[in-house]
């Protein structure tokens, strides 16, 4: 199979942005939006003084454009009566809204210009320009710390030194009053000679409200790295410590490549950030030491109080971890971070929220069990009980939610709060110091993670599934390690290995998905060798064999997906055996059938499609008497019919291709009548018709395929009336189109055979119209 | 009567016109969602592509839950007093593709739906993405809704210039539109037989003009001043570098 290789993406030369040329004449969107949209919110005068037309600015030549931000564009810039290089910041029209903010930022930008220090850019020059408020400052040549972590983390020593160094430039802007109020990687230049300067003192941003930052969105960059007394717009309790946490969130990236919070906009990053802790960075960088993770979070707590207390202190720590002395930080006990968790988390009562709702509606469980862990978890908020049974207690709480909650969240569509509660657990096993780990609760956390990524991958966000898997079989193969012979753990290993062979299979990526699909299927052999009784086993055994079967099939390799298939045909008819009553084996084994009849037809063993397809329908059909209700097995044996209808046609078996898609399209109505909203349900009947439209034509029926095509023709109109179409029912649609052509095209001649002209050129002119209406249709990949 | 009045300081947008007729829809407000669903097509398979989904998946589930959206005109849980359309499409979507894979459990577990194949085909050429970017799918479907509103009122610009028969101006001073070349005005002014202050004057109207046209596109797809306000501080932070 042939995966579109991604072309490079064209540049823009101005900014370095994708471009897509054939979608927006030519011109680079984001230049575009730049140039259009800077001088909306100035105070427009008749012929405005955007950045896109100025060279000269001032006393300044403007060199090129080296960066941009939220606040304003950075040029470097000749000063033309000092004959020197410089770089000259333009602040962007709005982002000083009113005369107050103008007269604070030239105070504050007065302090800044007043502090000397080789960690810090220098500041030259403050002023205004025809309206235009910029500042000039020291031209470091060199990439800044986000650019550098853009490639990962830092040497763990190289990060601590730069940090050690920011915190001492940060202690000297304290100590003349300038509290910088924005550290962040983006603000931190590294020369050429590796030594960090800290840009924008005080100049970045305007007000901590976190309202005003909301206001204008991410145009002030990502709050992922402010501090929470910011985020909370608590102007008041802003100080040093603020500065502190900047350091600390700089430490963060330094060692981890991300910010300390990362989320999908603004206000939910903000919430995280007065809510919750970051990840721990060692979760993040294995190869992180314990103490500079102390370090690293302590600088980061939530009370500025926790914190260290001065900048200084910070680069002493740093200092002391430098030269391998004991730090005088102390990591946060489980106990410490699991009363946090809990009060700022009010999961206790959210939880017993939804457990209420869900025991009420469903009538299942015992209410008197929630009660026990909402009174246990309460007298934890009150801190009655011992660290160990605090720890026991959460662990039993976690191993419910993993289990019976799950269960029964997710058949009522409740994986809003399942996703929730995990990503908690989650969460607090990644702040768990490691050595406080059990076995269990590493087990705990393996499950977790397998939850997690199994919720992603029925979100369909396939990409982060894989990422969850892959850490959940890291977790399962740590455990192992520890107890290898844990039959328990190694099931649910190979449990995981299968779901992410899927989701590599949904993405297309089939080398991806043999490798993980073999991994599991080697597992469960040998499961099933040591435990041959247990049916469940053997029964996953077929599962992954039947995957593993269709990923070959994608790769090519026919004989061996045929071996596959056929080993799970034997392993599902040998648990039919077992248990005769069952549904799910004869679900499984049909399944089965009906990839065996597909790849016999792929590799054009007619006959032993057609065998495997009769087989198939024989097995739906026994499932769905068994529960002719439930509408899962007659959509199966729908499916089957077409599948086998669609063989016998294809041998030219045109009699009993109508007989079996007759009997496909009966139910494949009353699936329709059911839920009409069911494309797949549509899809299934409208192949059906088209099939059985064509076996017509081939015994010369015309009129009946006209019957049947305009059904499936009605079928596809629903569908292919709305946006786009998609590939699936174009092709139907195109094929519905072909089929009603040939038909007319048939009546035309047995018309004019006939003798009646009119009725011919009527059928003649009916046909041309379908013929004109698949010419329409988008062409065939 | 009272509900349009409570409307009257915002003009009627696609979007208000269709909030305000989810209890009864009309021609008008069918119109209007299906003229909303084709402008958010691309962004919704961005998110889906960025997601791990093939292109064959992605362009299915789109047209899937466009398709159901516009069946069942699914709007009963839209409140006409907050909210976007680009929320309320995103939000919608995730929830599709939860029902879908409930609908498709036994494929997951044992691959029924798989037996449908899902061969790929190559129809990147609808959403090329840059796979070395690495985004998350919400920022690409945020990155495809805002290109895809400026290249929409661009083309709006050009085929208003040519309706003006000025597509060759148009088309000589488009580039100018998005560098700081001003350099060229002198040359191009003497190309055109202007002086540089008209060429000045006429980009900075093509600008006006375009913006005026985003802020169109922008505004049929919220119900409030203040959400068009803050609609377009977000367009603009999508798209700045």
């Amino acid at each position: 199979m042939a995966t579109p290789t991604p072309q490079p993406p064209l540049r823009c030369p101005q900014c370095g942005r994708p471009l897509a040329p054939e979608r927006s004449q030519g011109l680079c969107l984001a230049c575009l939006a730049g140039f259009a949209f800077a001088t909306e919110l100035s105070a427009s005068p008749a012929l405005p003084v955007s950045l896109g037309t100025l060279r000269y600015f001032g006393d300044y030549e403007l060199i090129k454009e080296i960066a941009r931000g939220g606040m304003g564009v950075v040029y470097r810039a000749r000063q033309t009566n000092l004959g020197r290089e410089v770089a000259v910041k333009l602040l962007l029209h709005g982002a000083l809204a009113s005369t107050q903010d103008v007269d604070r930022f030239r105070a504050e930008a007065a302090a800044a210009a007043s502090l000397k220090h080789p960690g810090i850019v220098a500041i030259h020059e403050v002023g205004e320009c025809d309206g235009q408020h910029y500042f000039s400052m020291d031209l470091i040549a060199g990439r800044d710390l986000a650019a550098v972590t853009r490639e990962g983390p830092l040497p763990v020593r190289q990060a601590a030194e730069i940090v050690a160094l920011v915190a001492q430039a940060v202690q000297h802007a304290h100590d003349h009053g300038v509290l910088h109020r924005d550290l962040k990687p983006s603000n931190i230049l590294l020369d050429a000679v590796a030594q960090p300067h800290v840009t924008d003192f005080g100049l970045a941003r305007r007000s901590g409200d976190a309202a005003s930052l909301t206001q204008t969105g991410s145009l002030l960059g990502t709050p992922g790295y402010m501090a929470p007394e910011q985020a909370a717009g608590n102007r008041g309790a802003i100080d040093a410590r603020t500065d502190v946490y900047g350091l600390g969130a700089v430490l963060y990236q330094l060692l981890t490549a991300r910010a300390p919070f990362t989320g999908e906009s603004a206000p939910e990053i903000l919430k995280q950030v007065v809510e919750e802790e970051p990840i721990a960075p060692s979760l993040l960088n294995r190869s992180l030491p314990r103490d500079l993770e102390t370090i690293c979070l302590k600088c980061l707590s939530q009370e500025p109080g926790r914190r260290y207390a001065s900048a200084t202190l910070v680069a002493e720590e740093l200092g002391r971890w430098l030269r391998h002395e004991p730090i005088l930080a102390r990591p946060i006990s489980p106990l410490g971070r699991l009363a946090r968790w809990a009060r700022r988390k009010p999961l206790v009562a959210a939880l017993a929220a939804a457990l209420m709702f869900l025991l009420l509606a469903s009538a299942i469980g015992s209410l008197v069990f929630v009660r026990n862990i909402h009174q246990a978890w309460q007298a934890e908020a009150a801190q009655r009980l011992r660290a160990e049974d605090r720890q026991r207690e959460g662990e039993d709480l976690i191993n419910f939610m993993l289990g019976d909650l799950a269960d029964r969240l997710e058949p009522v569509g409740r994986l809003d709060v399942l996703e929730t509660t995990i990503a908690q657990v989650d969460k607090y096993y990644a702040q768990m110091p490691r050595d406080q780990m059990t076995l269990a609760s590493q087990h705990s956390q393996a499950k977790a993670l397998y939850q997690f990524a199994d919720i992603r991958s029925i979100q369909g966000l396939l990409a982060e599934s894989v990422t969850n898997f892959d850490r959940a079989i890291q977790q399962y193969n740590q455990l192992l390690a520890a107890n290898p012979t844990n039959l328990d753990w190694q099931f649910e290993l190979s449990r995981t290995w299968n779901e992410l062979g899927i989701s590599y299979a949904r993405q297309a990526d089939y080398t991806n998905a043999f490798a993980a699909l073999t991994q599991s299927l080697a597992l469960r052999e040998r499961l099933c060798r040591v435990r041959p009784t247990n049916t469940f086993w053997s029964a996953s055994y077929g599962s992954t064999a039947v995957n593993l079967g269709q990923v070959c099939r994608h790769l090519s390799r026919l004989d061996q997906a045929d071996e596959y298939l056929h080993q799970a045909e034997a392993v599902f008819r040998n648990w039919i055996a077992m248990e005769p009553a069952s549904p799910l084996p004869k679900q499984r084994l049909a399944t089965t059938l009906g990839a065996i009849g597909q790849l016999a037809s792929e590799r054009g063993h007619l006959d032993e499609a057609e065998r495997a397809y009769t087989n198939y329908v024989q097995v739906a059909r026994e499932t769905m008497r068994a529960n002719p209700k439930s509408a899962a097995p007659i959509s199966d044996l729908v499916l089957a019919l077409s599948y086998a209808g669609a063989a016998q046609l294809n041998q030219s078996n045109y009699v009993a291709a109508i007989a079996t898609l007759t009997e496909g399209i009966e139910y494949g109505e009353q699936l329709v009548q059911r839920d009409p909203g069911n494309r797949e349900w549509q899809m299934l009947l409208t192949t059906a018709y088209i099939d059985h439209a064509e076996s017509l034509s081939s015994l010369q029926r015309p009129q009946a395929a006209l019957a049947a095509v305009q059904r499936a023709l009605a079928l596809c109109d629903r569908q292919t009336n709305a946006v786009l179409q998609s590939p699936h029912w174009t092709t139907n649609w195109r094929q519905a189109l072909a089929c009603a052509e040939a038909a007319e095209r048939e009546l035309a001649t047995q018309a004019a055979t006939n003798g009646r002209t009119a009725e011919a050129a009527s059928h003649r002119a009916a046909a041309d119209q379908f013929l004109a209406q698949r010419q329409a249709l988008p062409p065939q990949p | 009567m009272a509900e349009t009045q409570k409307h009257v300081d915002f003009p009627a947008t696609k979007w208000s016109v269709i909030i305000r007729a989810t209890a009864a829809p009309s021609p008008l407000s069918r119109a209007a969602l299906e003229e909303l669903c084709r402008l958010y097509w691309p962004p919704l398979y961005a998110f889906l592509r960025r997601s791990g989904q093939t292109p064959h998946a992605a362009q299915d589930l789109v047209q899937g839950y466009l398709a159901r959206l516009l069946e069942r005109e699914d709007l009963a849980t839209v409140s006409p007093t907050k909210g976007r359309f680009r929320s309320y499409l995103l939000a919608g979507l995730r929830n599709y593709l939860v029902s879908e894979a409930r609908q498709a459990a036994t494929h997951k577990r044992g691959g029924r739906a798989e037996i449908i194949s899902l061969d790929l085909e190559n129809a990147e050429a609808l959403c090329p993405l840059a796979h070395t970017d690495a985004i998350t799918p919400d920022l690409a479907f945020d990155r495809r809704w805002a290109e895809t509103v400026l290249e929409q009122a661009l083309e709006k610009l050009r085929l208003e210039n040519i309706a003006r028969g000025k597509e060759q101006l148009y088309e000589r001073l488009k580039p100018q539109l998005a560098t700081a070349a001003a350099d060229d005005y002198a040359t191009l002014g003497r190309e055109l037989g202007m002086t540089p202050g008209a060429i000045a004057v006429a980009i900075h109207r093509l600008r006006v003009r375009l913006r005026e046209l985003v802020r169109a596109a922008v505004a049929d797809t919220v119900g409030s001043a203040a959400d068009l306000e803050e609609e377009m501080r977000n367009l603009l932070a999508i798209l700045s570098p």
